[in-house]
Order: structure tokens, then sequence, then C-alpha cells
């Protein structure tokens, strides 16, 4: 101890004091790791780098879904000085309130990092003011992309992207933060995960303002996007157009397939909208209207829409009777002018005589194919009628009517084939036969297809007994490396020959059947029109064919609903749509026809949906009203009654088994 | 007496680790302030490194200067100057600017000047210079009252301002009076004190009052012939009894808001949102800075939370952490080692001191230092709560560098002139 000192009480002080802080130290810096980290995330700002989204390309090479540049608006609150609001509102094209409103927000959630203001602002408001940015030095932008369509169609089948959802940032294993944009309907939707490529990231080192202050490790940890693999895909965007424009103003929808690979030509959703709608700014606005509007423009009509196949159904059912030998295809049937099923009659156009299956198709005999079905079903062969009734189910649906085909695109509907368990759910088993169920030989009744199913069908016979899972995709490519999607054939299993008597038939119907407008000069164009009756107004016209006859390029379907007769409208669309694809352009003669398809309105104004609306209204008012005056009758008579039952009973102070008796009284 | 014989026998321990701490100082504020460019610019006296490699040339003078005092002229000046510094710290209440809630700076338009750093120094002086008078032995009730007015005076000044740290280092007096004869009973139940205060903050007063009631009336009963003692335990355990209740009382109303979420943030307590962004946060971006130094330190210039400015007031109160994050778990040993070697070296020369003057002096000026460095790093690592004192001869700033440059070169003077006559 030192000299002369008693208790050196101060010199321990400074050995303990010194021993505690190390110790406190070797806690904080040696046992603790967290502290690394936490110092990392604060200085280190992540700044994601969003890749190029794949691009759209039609089979010829045209570019139909490229990006375009759009810029966020972003503002730091903490270091926002002197706004002049006034201006900001006039070069952003906005109000003041939503400018309070935002600027409000953003100095609540986050008033120091820069926030965005203005999301998605299109190039042209942008350069405007990007001119006066320096006005505003809290306020940074940054350049996102957004899908643009040239062509201004094609929304069904490409679908369009949204603001990921907490779902699909849960599902997408990382990828996904809050504020991108995903793939929600169509083949961005399909191929989401091809399309997107990969994020990349540059790494800030920032400081306590969140100021920019260099590059962390000079960039080395820094990760590049990666663009998005290419689509190429089947669709022919010249046909895709004119096909928009065909449709423009009637409700339906239009499928065009290559038979030789089910490739999608042409996917038209009847009343469309320019895809260009849903990107950018004003995307949640137009959503908004196109989600409300009267006829569901937002529908994927050629795989959700359901229609009656009608008439057109006839050439698979032919085929089947040809399959199963139930008839030969020169089976001779008069027809006299209806099939007779108990009380009920099936119309026909008229009486003639049905030499073989060929004229059958061209007029489109309905007491024909209602005589086939029958014997189809109720044949000796079988025990059962529901036996018959299942194989006749089993061909059918090997024509992929009832079931998915598979396309790229989700939300198909199966539609619907009846089965032998529904029937003997509704009837009762054992208790139904061919002629219970009668419509389904003419596509009517419970039968329904979507138009996909219908061009598919006639891809089938196309083909002579085959086809290819349609697929809007050819293939996507990225640095001339390309990936094909699995190709699936599907069989029929339907001999040959029964199809050329069918084609034949097809053939007969436009050359001088019932589709003769279908006609194209120099080409052999088959097809079977449908008129599917509809419960809920004017009929749906129908068409689908394919052409040329031989080495069949294009099979197509057509619906228009509300439309009439199926010569009336889809036949000659259907026709222009392949003369366009086959011969590129419209022969002289048929421009007239063209203009009328094109110029045909059949949908309603808003003027006449307002009727409508109100003419309900004032319906519904009415039912109300007499519904009202029911109910106070009935109310004035029980007061009158219980009146009299107050005025039959003698006293209140007579006990209940009396009240009883006297009430048993009354008549 | 030529120059050079009086520069001669300057104890070198003490210098070298004045002069590593000063250089150390200048280097970690450069740290903190430093861009990761070099260019004409970085000379400009704008910037706070410069500035302070301006004052620490202006310490060199001046302790250069008073090593060539005699003794005898700084004996002679400590009480006018303790008098004209208890009249600066008075002026303060009327000149003063507040920083912080702390009223402790006079503006002399080109220097900030605050008077309670060198208020500390004169206080050594004075009490030094009390000691040495020939008739004290510190025995009468005079002799105590005066020691304790001379201390006391600037303490509740400094308590008025509202400048606790200062407050506490003048209470660091009470080792010097201890070691001239203050019975170290004082400082034990100083110690008591704290620890009643911090635990009757956590816990419910009434447990406390039980668990010394216990402790007390067993050590009533072990020393029960020793009337004296029992006499001293039984008025402490009565002023305890009344101070835990008390505690509360004087946490809530006697200290500001501020000083009570620094306390809170400490105790783990919940905060206010204000204290939670304000006081909270600061403390918790000097812990990561410290804490992400590691072992070896990220290196020197690379501390990335002092030099973007996560850590608040870097270049002054909270210098260690700059230090922590860029030399490490061991830079930090270092550091914290060349106090320890520093301050043990000048009580030894304490010791050796033959006038009571100087003795009390080195003394006092150990319990100065050492209030400074353990409170200072204590809070930057969230051992203490955060108290606005600065790291000696490290942080940023003229009136704390040249005072206690001037402490420093008095206390080696002092001993300087003791190894003379030894010769």
């Amino acid at each position: 101890m030192l000299r002369g000192n008693e208790s050196g009480i101060l010199e321990k002080a400074i050995i303990i004091a010194a021993v505690v802080l190390i110790l406190k130290l070797f806690f904080l810096q040696v046992l603790t790791p967290g502290y690394k980290l936490k110092a990392r995330e604060n200085v280190i700002k992540k700044v994601t780098n969003y890749p190029s989204r794949g691009l759209i390309i039609d089979r010829h090479g045209e570019v139909m879904v490229y990006n375009g540049a759009v810029y966020d608006i972003l503002v730091q609150w903490n270091i926002t000085k002197n706004l002049d609001t006034l201006k900001l509102c006039n070069l952003l094209n906005t109000d003041i309130d939503f400018v309070r409103k935002k600027l409000d927000e953003i100095k609540r959630t986050t008033p120091n990092k820069p926030t965005p203001f203005i999301k998605l602002l299109d190039p042209q408001t942008f350069a405007r003011f990007q001119e006066h940015l320096f006005e505003f030095p809290s306020f940074t932008f940054q350049t996102r992309t957004v899908r643009r369509y040239p062509f201004k169609s094609g929304a069904a089948v490409f679908g369009y992207l949204s603001e990921v959802t907490e779902n699909n940032i849960a599902n997408s294993g990382g990828f996904y933060e809050l504020g991108d944009y995903i793939g929600t309907t169509g083949i961005e939707q399909y191929y989401d995960s091809l399309l997107r490529g990969e994020k990349g990231y540059t790494f800030q080192v920032v400081d306590v303002k969140n100021t920019y202050k260099g590059k962390y490790k000079d960039g080395k940890e820094d990760i590049t996007p990666i663009a998005g693999w290419d689509m190429v895909t089947g669709l022919d965007a010249e046909l895709q157009a004119y096909g928009e424009q065909l449709m423009q103003g009637k409700v339906g929808g239009i499928v065009a397939i290559e038979p030789s690979t089910g490739e999608i030509l042409a996917y038209v959703s009847s009343p469309s909208y320019d895809p260009n709608m849903l990107t950018g700014r004003y995307r949640r606005h137009n959503f908004n209207v196109l989600f409300r509007d009267y006829y569901k423009p937002l529908l994927n009509r050629p795989i959700q829409a359901m229609y009656p196949p009608g008439s057109t159904f006839k050439a698979a059912a032919a085929l089947v009777v040809l399959q199963q030998k139930i008839h030969p295809y020169d089976w001779y049937w008069f027809c006299p002018g209806g099939y007779r099923v108990g009380s009920h009659t099936v119309n026909c156009h008229g009486s003639h005589a049905i030499p073989d299956v060929q004229t059958a198709l061209q007029h489109s005999c309905n007491s024909y194919f209602c005589k086939v079905y029958n014997d189809f079903i109720m044949d000796s062969t079988f025990v059962k009628p529901a036996i018959g009734y299942q194989k006749w189910w089993d061909l059918m649906s090997r024509f992929g009517y009832g079931k998915k085909l598979g396309i790229d695109i989700k939300g198909e509907k199966r539609a619907n084939l009846p089965t032998v368990k529904y029937y003997n759910k509704v009837f009762g088993e054992g208790k139904w036969r061919a002629a219970t169920i009668i419509s389904n030989s003419i596509g009517q009744g419970e039968v329904l297809a979507t138009p996909l199913q219908m061009a598919n069908a006639m891809a089938i016979i196309a083909n002579k007994g085959f086809y290819f899972t349609p697929k809007v995709c050819k293939y996507v490519i990225k640095n001339k490396q390309k990936r094909i999607p699995v190709i699936e054939k599907h069989e029929t299993g339907i001999d040959t020959v029964y199809y050329r008597y069918v084609i034949d038939g097809l053939e007969k119907v436009v050359q001088a059947g019932t589709a003769r407008v279908a006609q194209i000069p120099g080409i052999a164009f088959c097809g079977k029109t449908g008129t599917a009756q509809n419960p809920h107004g004017k009929d749906h016209s129908i068409f689908a064919g394919f052409g040329p006859k031989e080495n069949p390029k294009i099979a197509i379907a057509v619906f228009v609903e509300n439309a009439g007769f199926g010569a009336t409208y889809a036949a000659p669309i259907a026709s222009l749509m392949v003369e366009k694809y086959l011969n590129d352009t419209i022969a002289k003669k048929r421009i007239p026809l063209q203009e009328r398809m094109i110029k045909t309105h059949l949908m309603k104004t808003a003027m006449e949906l307002e009727y409508e609306k109100t003419q309900k209204e004032i319906l519904l008012d009415s039912l109300a009203k007499v519904k009202a005056k029911k109910d106070s009758i009935v109310k004035a008579k029980a007061k009158e009654d219980s009146i009299k039952q107050a005025k039959n009973k003698p006293n209140n102070s007579i006990l209940k088994s009396d009240s009883i008796k006297n009430k048993n009284k009354q008549p | 007496m030529s120059n050079k014989r009086a520069y001669d026998p300057i104890d070198s321990t003490v210098l070298v680790c004045y002069i590593f701490l000063v250089v150390l100082g200048i280097m970690s504020i450069l740290a903190t302030e430093y861009n990761g460019k070099f260019s004409s610019e970085f000379f400009s006296l704008s910037h706070s490194y410069m500035r302070q490699t301006l004052f620490a040339g202006v310490s060199a003078i001046m302790f250069f200067t008073i090593i060539g005092f005699d003794r005898r002229i700084l004996q002679f000046i400590s009480y006018p100057m303790y008098a004209l510094l208890m009249i600066l710290l008075m002026s303060v209440f009327v000149l003063g600017e507040r920083t912080k809630g702390d009223q402790n700076w006079i503006n002399l338009g080109f220097f900030k000047l605050q008077p309670s750093e060198f208020a500390k120094f004169a206080t050594a002086m004075a009490l030094a210079k009390y000691f040495d008078s020939p008739s004290m032995r510190f025995v009468t009730r005079k002799e105590h009252l005066t020691a304790y007015a001379i201390i006391g005076f600037p303490l509740l000044m400094v308590a008025a301002q509202g400048d606790a740290g200062s407050c506490l280092v003048f209470a660091a007096f009470i080792f010097v009076l201890n070691r001239e004869g203050l019975s170290d009973l004082f400082i034990y139940i100083g110690l008591f004190v704290v620890a009643i205060s911090v635990l009757s903050l956590i816990i419910n007063p009434y447990i406390i009052i039980a668990i010394t009631l216990v402790l007390f009336s067993i050590l009533i009963y072990w020393n029960w012939m020793n009337k004296q003692l029992v006499k001293i335990l039984s008025v402490i355990l009565i002023g305890t009894c009344f101070y835990t209740f008390s505690v509360s009382y004087l946490f809530n109303n006697v200290l500001e808001k501020h000083q009570r979420d620094r306390i809170n943030v400490i105790l783990g307590k919940e905060l206010t949102k204000e204290a939670k962004r304000g006081i909270a946060y600061n403390l918790n971006q000097s812990k990561i800075a410290i804490g992400s130094g590691g072992f070896l330190g990220k290196g020197y210039l690379q501390g990335t939370q002092t030099r973007y400015n996560y850590v608040p007031e870097t270049s002054t109160d909270f210098i260690f952490s700059a230090v922590g994050e860029e030399w490490g778990f061991l830079g930090s040993v270092v550091l914290i080692s060349v106090y320890v070697i520093m301050l043990l070296r000048l009580l030894l020369l304490a010791e050796l001191q033959r006038s009571a003057y100087g003795r009390v002096y080195i003394y006092s000026v150990v319990a100065i230092i050492f209030m400074h460095v353990f409170i200072n790093i204590g809070m930057t690592i969230g051992l203490l709560p955060v108290i606005g004192i600065p790291l000696p001869f490290l942080s940023y700033g003229g009136s704390s560098l040249i005072s206690f440059t001037f402490m420093i070169a008095t206390a080696l003077k002092l001993d300087s002139e003791r190894r003379m006559t030894m010769r």
C-alpha cells in the first residue's frame, strides 16, 4: 500500500470501476453478436432494381407487349422545406386535397426516408415535372416499368398485372415485396415466374438522414437484375386486332386454333378493352369502371362463358354415330319437319329427304340427329339406355366437351356434358330414356360448351382425329436459349374414314347449306352454324369451322350473344377471320360484309340500360306496393278478428280454461 | 533556476499518457467527421478536429507556462482564482446560455466558456491551499465545515444549473476528504444511498424497508456491545425508512424530465414515445456503435455508426463510441488501461508529495478525472444514465481540454519541484 495512506479507497475505486467497465465492454463487444448486423442495417440501404419483364411476341415476330418507362415520385418529409404545394399540384396534375392527405400520411409513417408520393407517373407529365425538380429538393424519382400494348388488343389473353397481395408475398418464396406487381390473369399470371425475371439490388451507404454516402464495398455485393424470359406466342397480332375490331359492339368471343399444333391464333373476348388502360397511374380507377360494367368486360369469355353449342354440336354427334356403326353414312332418312317425342316435337326447317350424313349436316336437320341419337342410346347392344348414354358420353367427351382442355390461361371452365349420374339424380335410376334427354342431340338442353371447346372440337375434325392441348405460348427464349412447353397429343379413337364424310358435310354447309354467307373465294372453308336457344332473350349466333379443307391451317369458333341465327353474324365473322388469316386481305367483294360486321352494334346503349334499370325499379316498386297493400288488408282483417274476439270474451277475470272454451265455441 | 532544469524532471509516465490521450482525441474527432475525401478543405478550421488541434496547441503553451511558474505563485493564486471562478459560476445564472436544458455556458463570442470545467480545477487548488495551512489537522468541526463549504458551494451552484455531471464530479471530492481523515463510513453511506435510490425505483419501497429492517436488526444484535455503532446504525435505519419513501417524490419532482427519462432508460422502465425516439434511440445507437466494433474493431476511419452520425454528439460526450467502434474491445481496454495507469501513477505521486498542498491537489485531480472517465464511458455503454460530461482529453471542446491540461500541468509542476528538492 502507498506510503502514508490509511485506506486507499480511491485506488480501489479506480480499479473496480475499470474492471466493471471492461466487463461490460466485453459483454457488449465480444459476447453480443447482434450489434454488427444492426450497424449494417443502419447504414446499408438496399435498393431494388426491377428486372424488365419478358416481352410477348406474336408468331411473326411482332412485339405485342413491351415495357414502357413510368416514374414514381418520392418525397422525404424530414428535409422538406417551404413546399410550393400549388405548383406541385399543377405540375403533377393532382388536386390539393390529395397532396395534403398524402404528405400528412408520409409525415406520420415514414418521414425520414424517400416514400412514394405519386406512383407510375406517365412520361409526359414526368418530363414537365423533371424540369422543375430542382425547386423541390426533397423530391426524388425512381424509374419503373409498366406493360405497353402497341396493338391495344389481347387484353383477355395477356391478362393484367396488379399489386401483390399478402397471399402472393407469402407464396412467392421471398421474391415479391409489398408494392411489387404480379401477373394476375391471362398468360401474365400463368407464366409469371418466367416473365418476371430476377430482381437486382444495389447496396448504398446512407447516413442518419438517409443521404447517399457512396456504394457499399464499391458495389461488390450488388446484384444486377436479370430480365425475364421473352415469350413467343402462337398469336397473330393482326388477326387478334382484326377479331376485336369485328367483335366491337357485340358480346361474345372468338377462338382460333392452328389444328396442327394447338397454338392459339386469336383469342377474343368481347366487349374488350384497351389493355393499356390497366397500367399506370389510373389503373385502379379504370379497373373499377370495367369491374362495374354491365357487360362484364373482365370476364374471359373464350374460356369462361358457357353457351349451348347448338347445331355445331352435330358434327361430333354424327361422328359418334358413325363410329358406333348405328347407321352407315348413307343411311336414308325422311325428315317429316320435326321429331316427335311423346307430346313434344323437335321442329325442323320444313320436310326434306336426307340421303346421307353430309346432307343432314348441310341442312342441319334436327330430326335426323334426334333420330340417330335416339337409335344410338336405345340400341339393342346396350342393355339399358343408361349404358347407351354412357357410351355416347365417353365418345363425345373425347372431343373435349365437358372437361378442361388445359390451356395456359387460368380460370378455364369445364362447361357441361351431363353425365349418367346427373340424369339418375334428376329422373331417378332407370326412369329415363333417349327421348327424355333428346335435346342433347342438337346441342341444346343441359349441354354447354365454351368457345375454346368448340374451336378445339373443330380442330379435331380438321386433324381427322386428334388434337394438341391448346396453348398460347409457343416457347420462351432468353439469351438464345429456348424452353418449349410440353405438347400433349390427344387421340379421339374415332376412325379417320368417318371424318371424311363429316368434313364433306361441313364443306357443303358453306357451299350450299346454312352458311353460304361464309364462302371465301378460293378457299374451301368448312364449318357449321349454330343457333343456341336462349331462355333469357334473343338466340345466340354461333359458328365453328376450319379451313382450308385440305391441310387445314385454322380452326375457329365464334359466338355472338343475342344476335339471332348462326349465319347472321357468327358465320360471316368467322369467314372474315379465316380469310384474313389465310389470304392476309379481304376480297374486294366481301369488303361491304366486313364493314357491315364492324358497324353492327348489338349491345344496349347506356340509355337503354338506364331505361331498363328504371323499368325494373318501377316493377319492383309496384310489386312492393301490392305487397304492402296485401299486408295492410291482412293486418286490418287480423285487427277486426281480434276486436271480435275481445267482444266475445265475457270477462277478463274468467279463468283460462273458460277462455279456451269460449274460443272453441267460436265457429 | 534555469528553464532547462525546470522541464527536465517531469514524470514521463503521466506525460506520455496525457499526450496519448490528446492525440487519440484528435484522431477520434477526425474519425467522426471524415467524409472519405482528402482535399484542401481538410485543414479548414470549420472542422472540429482542426479546432481541437488548435486547442491542443493552446494547451501545450499553457502546459509549459504552468511548468515555468513558481509553485508559490500557484499557491498564492489559489484563493483568488477560486473566488473568481465562483463569481463566474454565479454569473452563468445571468449571462448563461441554455444548452439541452443545462445552463452552463457563457458565450464570449469567439469561445464558449464553461466555468464549471474550470471551477473543478479552482476548487482543487482552494482545497489544497486550505489543507496546506500550518495548523490544519482536519479534526475540528470548524475545519470540517470549511472544507465542506469549499466543495459544497460550487456543487450547489452546478446543481442549480442542472449540470448533474459536474455535480457528481464535485461529490468525488469526498475521496480527497477521506484520504485526509474523513471516515470511510461516509463513502459507504454514500454508496448505500445510491443503492437504496436505485432499488426503490425498481422495487416496492415496503420490500426494501422490510429487508433493511431485518439486516440492520442482525447488525445491531451482533454489535450490541458497541454502543457508538448501534447508535449510528439506528440513525441510518430510521433515515433509510424515510428516504425510501421520499425517493419517488424526489425522482418525480426534483429531477427534470430529461433526467428522469435517462434514468428510466437504464432501469429498463417503460418510456414515453418522445423518450423512445430521443434518449433511448441515441443510447441504443451508441451501444450499436460500440458493440459492432467487436473484438478488434472496424479499423480507423471505418466506423459507420459514428461517421454517418447515427450516434449523437460523437465528437463531444459520446467520443468513446467512436473509439469502441473503430478500435474494438482491444482498443477500449487499452484506452481504459491508459487512464488507470495515469491515475494510479498520479496517486503514487500524490503520496510522495511532502506538502499537504501537493498531496491534496493531485488527489483532487485524480478524483475529478476518475469521475469523468467512469461516468462518461459508463453512460456510452448503458451502464450509467446519460449525463452530459466530457471524456477527459478526448472529447471535443476547448474548455474541457484546457482545464484538464491545467490540472495535469499543475500536478506535474508540483511533482517536479518535489523531484528538484530531492536531488
